[in-house]
């Protein structure tokens, strides 16, 4: 019994399919099986040893049924993976969807703009493109026969309307419409009659104003600080005086050249500086031209789209925002 | 501007370098560009010996202290004695040139003199750059005071016209770095034998365009200017002429007050300031003739113009080489008045462009002293008695109180008195303190851009540092207002339509004319500029269309196989005078859908142009109406109409095959252009957030296809909604559609209709009684049979 024993678990070792269990199966628990033929001996044997025996072989028995069992499912589990892998496929090879689109790097960095700046609690307004004088130039302060009408070379439509050479417009016409407090960005495209490798006759601005009583210009250097810092990283931000007609005091923003980190470099034309943005106090002449209370006041500044997206994704010739070729745009499908 | 630290320094004491300067002044509002070194090449002083003529050049024997060199050069006007700068042969001057030995029949020439473009100091000069004969031969240039300097480039805001000068530099820096300002001396001697009166008078006709008119008059020698003015004109990027000339414009780069010198000799009796009159000419210096009209001020004589009025000079009046006395003018014009002519003349002038901003009225006597002491002593001057000082008013200073408190609340700071009025006196301001919170200022002359409160505030800042000022966060109490619908969609679409695989384009608003006129026959509504930058930007775009079409043949110029794009942007319509802006979605597909290893290539059709306006139904919970289009840009039997509520909001549909010539585009039967726009304006009208959810089906529902044949006309769109308007439909796919049939006027189409009932399970008669339904309404309506 014990060599019976010794014999099948030496067979059922090599055994790797169905058809050689059910072989081994039959050769051990069948009808003629080795098993089976050991019961037959039962009847030769006394009372007291056919007790043992009987114990003993239904042992084997139980044994040998286990084993063919627990073989059985190894195998089940072994067929069933192999099939399976005889159905692997290239993981490699491509999806089905092949087109993928990209929103455009200019709408992408105003929409990241835009963002931060509603995170801060700011509106989004929009404005015309195509402005009146009026309000392009002379309710900001900007007379007629103004030298400052020379920082910004104009397309007319006649003589009173103008494709607006800045977003700044913006802030008049959403000043007469509502009344103070008012605390709004306004993103737009903007016109200058100017072309070469760093301009573009048609551009994106950003304008943002905020209005309340009591602003500080302490207040514009914070909330732009922490926007610069928001949108290009942990780069130092310095403020330095400048002009602009609807403005006073006001300020010309620089960040840390972020190509150099600083040390000079053609991008900032050595300076270690980058300037990003304008900024200043809302000039008292533009507020009395809408009429505000006189305890009001606020600040304003504008920023340059394209100037953001370039330095934010290295673009280097302006001129690849507008001719709209796909291979440039597919890059921004992130 | 550019402007020389060596000369800045004699105007106020300076103990840091020239970069240091540079940030410093840069801080304070007047920004640098750059700081450069004068360069001199390693030259060296060289004294002409001999000069022996050949041909074109002369062959000269130069002293350069240690031997004596043959050169030759081309410059006619060299004589014996006179000096300049010399580069041995084997030196390199100004963009990495080399000097070479070089052989002239005998002579060999063993080095090269230099002109000042050779020395970088402009960009072309007619001669050598003439040395002072004081200059020692073979003294290295770099140790001649003159070119141990540094040129400051800075770029002037048009507010800080009283910067725009040594001198006004020089008064930002002394309040920088607390210093004096030291006047150069401005005396002289008159002969008293000559008297002004005598010779000349002033009249001025328009005391509102010029406020103020000075003239001295002196005997002078006209020659060259001595090397330090020379040079220091060159630095500042102004041409040397002859000493008269050289010397006004010296005046005008020191102290900012454009200068003028008549030749008195060829003025008739007196100068009548006057407004010119129509059609009346002059020729300016520039050798160019201008016709003047009534608004533009003159400088005339008895008979005729004599100067643009703080614009420039009239050729046939200006110092010549035999000039023997000169008028000299030093005036204060009206800036409006200067900016119309200048303009209007297109002609601008270091004169206009500091009239124009605005000129020290004050400043004229003084400028004409200056200009006579260096005239005495550089021109032989004999200058006459007396002077003319045409003005009706004194120019005072405008006075005003400032309060501390308002200052430090604009400004966010906490800047004590003291440190405010101590900048505030180093900018001239005067200030002074009149109770605990206010002091009065008075503004210098000069400066035209202060005028209130806020401008003192920027004062104080700028010079105390806005670095000193701290970032604080504004608290704004202001209510949440709800989004912009139309921001909402046009934010939501890019999105959607990215996803699905198109690029965003973003396109000139300006476009061709000609190609707009294939799109929009309506040219009244069509807003033109007047000063397009170039021809093909002449008008606003009525259309996306156009500048995608654009795009798609650049691509393709690219060697681009698949092209699908999408703009969101303005369009704009005439509207009177004005016009009206909407917003658009344009798109345009062509070339290659799908190409991979999955499917076989397919190309861009219809029905993925239709998957756009589809989605756009989706996203804005909307239904268009197709309606065959008859716009003539657009494929006949492949184009439709977009209906929203009765109005025509865009359209989709192929490019008409005649219109792709137009921008160069291959007509391929397979490959074709796919053109959409629909209006967003309309969309955000339409289109509702809030919808009603719609119930679940409570039982299992059931589904059954239909196939079907009927006329070829018959819309499918009309079949599918006469099933949908059964109750027990539930939804309808057409999922076949075959119109290659033996019987080539009908077509075959093929729905699977889910079914459902809400009270109890169908039983498969119920079924057929509603299928048998639905086809005998598709019979009625439709003609419809089943498919056999
Ligand atoms: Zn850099």
């Amino acid at each position: 019994m014990h060599y019976i024993k010794k014999e099948f678990e030496e067979a059922i070792k090599n055994i790797d399919n169905n058809e050689a269990l059910k072989q081994l199966k039959a050769q051990f628990l069948g009808k003629k099986g080795r098993v089976t033929e050991l019961f037959k001996r039962i009847s030769d044997l006394g009372n007291e040893q056919k007790k043992e025996f009987g114990k003993n072989i239904n042992q084997l028995k139980s044994y040998i049924e286990n084993a063919i069992k627990e073989k059985q499912t190894q195998i089940n589990e072994f067929v069933k993976r192999k099939s399976l892998e005889e159905e692997s496929i290239d993981i490699t090879l491509p999806s089905r969807v092949s087109n993928f689109g990209a929103i455009h790097p200019i709408t992408k960095t105003i929409i990241e703009i835009e963002d931060i700046f509603k995170s801060m609690g700011f509106d989004v307004e929009t404005g015309y493109e195509i402005e009146y004088d009026k309000y392009n130039f002379e309710l900001l302060n900007i007379p007629k026969e103004h030298p400052a009408r020379d920082m910004q070379d104009t397309f007319y439509i006649n003589d009173n309307v103008v494709l607006r050479t800045h977003t700044s417009p913006t802030q008049v016409r959403v000043m007469q419409k509502k009344n103070p407090p008012v605390m709004f960005i306004s993103p737009g495209k903007v016109y200058r009659r100017d072309s070469d490798i760093t301009h573009s006759p048609m551009f994106h601005q950003i304008e943002g104003l905020l209005i309340d009583k009591d602003i500080h210009f302490s207040d514009l250097k914070g909330v732009l600080s922490e926007f610069l810092r928001m949108f290009f990283g942990d780069v130092p931000v310095r403020f330095r005086p400048s002009y602009f007609p609807f403005t006073e005091p006001s300020a010309e923003v620089d960040i840390g050249c972020i190509i150099c980190k600083g040390k000079g470099c053609r991008v900032c034309s050595h300076t270690g500086y980058l300037e990003v943005l304008g900024c200043g106090m809302v000039h008292p002449n533009v507020l009395r031209n809408v009429n505000y209370p006189k305890d009001y006041n606020g600040f304003a500044f504008g920023l340059g789209v394209e100037r953001f997206a370039m330095l934010k994704y290295g673009i280097d010739n302006i001129k690849l925002f507008f001719e709209n070729d796909v291979r440039f745009l597919k890059q921004f499908s992130f | 501007m550019r402007v020389s630290y060596r000369w800045l320094k004699e105007f106020v004491d300076i103990d840091i370098s020239a970069e240091e300067l540079a940030n410093k002044i840069t801080m304070a509002g007047l920004e640098v560009d750059s700081v450069d070194k004068i360069e001199t090449y390693k030259s060296i002083v060289g004294e002409i010996l001999e000069i022996q003529e050949k041909g074109s050049l002369y062959l000269t024997k130069v002293d350069v202290g240690d031997s004596v060199l043959n050169i030759a050069t081309a410059d006619k006007t060299i004589k014996i004695g006179d000096k300049f700068p010399v580069v041995k042969a084997g030196g390199v001057i100004k963009n990495d040139v080399k000097i070479e030995k070089r052989k002239f029949g005998d002579f060999v020439s063993e080095g090269m003199m230099l002109s000042a473009a050779e020395l970088g100091l402009e960009d072309s000069s007619s001669g050598l750059f003439r040395l002072d004969s004081s200059f020692k031969n073979g003294t290295n240039l770099s140790d001649i005071e003159e070119f141990d300097d540094y040129l400051i480039e800075i770029e002037f805001t048009p507010n800080r016209a009283d910067a725009l000068s040594i001198l006004g530099v020089a008064r930002d820096v002394r309040a920088l770095l607390k210093k004096d300002i030291k006047f150069p001396e401005d005396s002289f001697s008159v002969i008293s034998d000559k008297n002004i009166n005598n010779v000349i008078s002033v009249e001025i006709q328009n005391y509102d365009a010029c406020p103020r008119y000075t003239l001295f008059v002196a005997d002078v020698t006209v020659k060259e200017s001595p090397f330090f003015i020379r040079s220091r004109l060159l630095k500042s990027g102004i041409r040397p002429i002859n000493n008269i000339v050289d010397i006004t414009n010296y005046v005008l780069m020191a102290f900012g007050q454009p200068m003028h010198a008549f030749d008195l000799n060829r003025l008739n009796e007196k100068i009548v300031v006057r407004n010119a009159s129509k059609g009346e000419k002059i020729l300016a210096l520039d050798g160019r003739e201008y016709e003047l009209d009534e608004n533009m001020l003159i400088i005339a004589d008895s008979k005729e113009p004599i100067a643009i009025a703080g614009v420039m000079g009239g050729e046939n009046f200006s110092v010549m080489d035999d000039t023997k006395t000169i008028a000299l003018e030093s005036a204060f014009f009206d800036p409006v008045s200067v900016r119309l002519t200048a303009r209007k003349l297109k002609l601008h002038t270091d004169a206009s462009h500091r009239f124009e901003r605005g000129v020290d009225p004050n400043l004229c006597i003084k400028a004409n002293h200056y200009a006579l002491n260096l005239l005495e002593k550089y021109a032989d001057a004999k200058i006459y008695d007396g002077h003319i000082d045409a003005k009706k008013d004194e120019f005072k200073e405008k006075t005003f109180d400032v309060s501390f408190e308002n200052v430090n609340r604009l400004l966010g700071t906490n800047f004590d008195k003291k440190e405010m009025l101590e900048v505030l006196d180093y900018l001239n301001f005067k200030p002074k303190e009149l109770n605990d919170n206010t002091f009065s200022v008075s503004v210098p002359t000069y400066r035209f851009d202060i005028e209130m409160e806020a401008d003192i505030a920027e004062e104080v800042a700028r010079c105390i540092g806005y670095d000193k000022v701290p970032s604080t966060f504004p608290v704004v109490q202001t209510s949440f207002k709800p989004k912009k619908r139309i921001d909402e969609i046009k934010r939501q679409l890019t999105k959607t339509l990215a996803d699905y695989g198109l690029c965003e384009a973003v396109n000139y608003a300006f476009i061709d004319s000609n190609k707009l006129k294939l799109f929009n026959k309506n040219e009244n509504e069509f807003i033109y500029l007047k000063n397009p930058l170039i021809e093909g930007q002449d008008v606003m775009r009525t259309t996306l269309v156009c500048g995608l079409l654009d795009n798609l043949t650049f691509n393709i110029n690219k060697n681009a196989k698949s092209v699908a794009l999408f703009e969101i942007g303005r369009v704009f319509f005439k509207d009177n005078d004005y016009s009206k802006e909407l917003d658009k979605l344009g798109v345009v597909l062509w070339g290659v859908e799908s190409f991979n290893w999955h499917n076989k290539e397919r190309f861009y059709d219809f029905y993925d142009l239709k998957g756009v306006s589809e989605m756009v139904e989706k996203a804005f919970n909307l239904k268009f109406m197709y309606e065959r289009s008859n716009q003539a840009f657009l494929h006949p039997g492949r184009s439709a109409d977009l209906l929203l509520g009765g109005n025509n909001i865009g359209f989709i549909g192929e490019l008409h095959p005649d219109i792709y010539d137009l921008y160069d585009i291959k007509f391929d039967k397979k490959v074709r252009v796919l053109i959409a726009e629909i209006d967003l304006n309309a969309i955000a009208d339409y289109s509702s957030k809030i919808k009603m959810y719609e119930k679940l089906p409570k039982l299992p529902t059931v589904v059954r296809d239909l196939a079907i044949v009927v006329d070829k006309e018959v819309k499918a769109s009309n079949i599918q909604d006469v099933i949908e308007s059964f109750d027990s439909v539930y939804d309808v796919v057409l999922f076949d559609m075959y119109d290659k049939l033996e019987d080539s006027s009908i077509k075959s189409l093929a729905f699977r209709i889910v079914l459902k009932n809400d009270e109890k399970t169908f039983t498969d008669q119920e079924i057929d009684k509603i299928m048998d339904k639905i086809f005998s309404a598709l019979k009625e309506k439709f003609n419809a049979n089943l498919r056999g």
